[in-house]
């Protein structure tokens, strides 16, 4: 299988100690791959590390063989991404807002922008300044900000932060949609366990900045669920401190 | 340019910007009138048509313009950060130096745009309610705004280097008005330590109307040049390693 992501042993620290520490992950063609873990574990670290948003202090992240850091453009060429804490632009309107984003992809037409926001449900809010969206609307915003390129690979940290139920379903549904009728290679990092069942095909599980475990659903143990893994793992933690 | 469209969107749609572009229309066509019947009343003549453009861009490029390249400035860079936008374009496939560039591309527009409003509508305000307007002083006059945009541009790369430190736009803005009154300040009092600055240079267009190009104007210029350069490569240095 064609790796899509290859981070080799990446390790950030801030000042503050927390980070993330000699993480090896592969990311294969067509997979949903969850990356769990609690509150602070480091899940947005590793993301905002994957899209250059901060340097690893060691390590290399490769993405469809490219050197994120070297050839960053090549790298996130087909990538679409959702990282926790960036916003869109307030005092413009949805549509203008993708609009910005379609510019930075030459080969993607206007009217995509009408048929992302159609699929996140936002196309009668698309003339509305997102100043005025709800947590929820934003978040879907920024989905079909990540959808917009027909990307090959999609990033996406805590997508269903602030949506309700409904939406939580709409995206559950449209990801599923995407990686088995397009083919569409997704990482998601989320600590909501329900998730992950439903969507991933494989996991990892974060615990302060470091992977405990990781398993795909095949190799899961006869009865075992992803949220029976990840408690195993937590539990190993703890009793090897 | 890939990101120069966007970024001039970003500018440009802020009401803030908007404003200040309409102030600096309406300002001189309020000054010719205001002006006008003062002269009158007073019985003396300051100002006439060829001379008013250029007491305009006296005071725009030593007050009003520093501010707004500065305003302009501070909210692309600090004020994007603040708000967490800045990221918003950084994770597509575009390089940081695009992005940089870009911004940069954009201010400089801004400027100028900002300079010719100024300059046409002196010049209107001159032409309608003052005496002696003449086809020399226009041409004058819009030679004078377009020299004028070097050095305050050549002062808009230190604000855009310095900003980079401050992550917040109010407090970059507040920042680069308190340098631009010490490089003033400096410029009065120290006035062999202010030939280092950008701020020395303010009424730049004078030198060319007075010793047009002369080896002092082209050492100047070279000075100017200089300044953008290395300004403009240390901003980028350290925008290119910010994280988020």
């Amino acid at each position: 299988m064609q790796k899509i992501l290859e981070i080799q042993n990446v390790t950030k620290r801030y000042k503050n100690g927390r980070g993330i520490e000699s993480i090896n992950l592969t990311v294969n063609q067509g997979e949903v791959f969850g990356l769990l873990g609690p509150n602070g574990a480091g899940k947005t670290t590793l993301m905002k590390c994957i899209v250059s948003l901060c340097q690893p202090d060691s390590g290399q992240i490769f993405i469809q063989g490219y050197n994120v850091r070297e050839q960053f453009e090549k790298a996130l060429k087909s990538v679409g991404t959702l990282i926790s804490g960036v916003e869109a632009i307030d005092y413009l309107t949805a549509y203008e807002n993708l609009l910005l984003i379609s510019r930075l992809y030459p080969e993607i037409e206007t009217h995509r922008i009408e048929t992302v926001l159609e699929w996140v449900g936002m196309e009668q809010h698309k003339n509305e300044k997102i100043k005025s969206f709800s947590t929820g609307m934003r978040q879907r915003l920024y989905l079909a900000a990540a959808l917009l390129a027909k990307p090959s690979f999609v990033i996406l940290d805590e997508p269903t932060n602030g949506l309700d139920i409904e939406g939580k379903l709409d995206f559950q549904h449209l990801i599923a949609k995407l990686a088995k009728e397009e083919g569409v290679t997704f990482i998601l990092s989320t600590h909501l366990i329900d998730e992950v069942e439903r969507l991933c095909d494989r996991v990892a599980i974060l615990s302060k900045g470091k992977i405990i475990g990781e398993s795909s659903k095949n190799d899961l143990e006869q009865n075992q669920t992803f949220e029976s893994f990840y408690i195993d793992c937590i539990k190993k933690r703890k009793e090897t401190g | 340019m890939l990101n120069l469209r966007n970024e001039w969107m970003k500018l440009t749609r802020r009401r803030s910007a908007i404003t200040l572009l309409v102030i600096s229309g309406v300002l001189p066509l309020i000054a010719g009138p205001v002006i006008k019947i003062l002269q009158n009343k007073f019985s003396f003549t300051a100002f006439d048509g060829e001379s008013f453009p250029l007491a305009m861009l006296s005071l725009a490029v030593s007050f009003y313009l520093p501010l707004l390249l500065a305003l302009a400035v501070s909210e692309l860079f600090s004020g994007e950060q603040e708000q967490k936008t800045l990221a918003f374009l950084l994770v597509r496939p575009i390089s940081r130096m695009n992005i940089f560039k870009s911004k940069m591309i954009s201010t400089g527009i801004y400027l100028l745009l900002l300079l010719l409003i100024i300059c046409i509508t002196s010049l209107l305000s001159g032409a309608i309610w003052l005496e002696n307007f003449t086809m020399q002083g226009l041409m004058l006059a819009v030679a004078s705004f377009l020299l004028s945009w070097f050095p305050l541009m050549a002062l808009g790369l230190l604000f855009i280097f310095l900003v980079q430190w401050i992550g917040s736009s109010s407090r970059a803005l507040t920042f680069s008005i308190i340098l631009y009154l010490a490089l003033m300040v400096v410029n009065f009092l120290f006035p062999g330590l202010a030939r280092w600055l950008p701020t020395y240079d303010s009424n730049w267009y004078q030198r060319w109307i007075n010793s047009g190009l002369s080896v002092l104007v082209m050492g100047r210029t070279l000075f100017l040049l200089s300044w953008s350069v290395l300004f403009y490569t240390l901003g980028y240095y350290k925008f290119s390693r910010k994280e988020f």
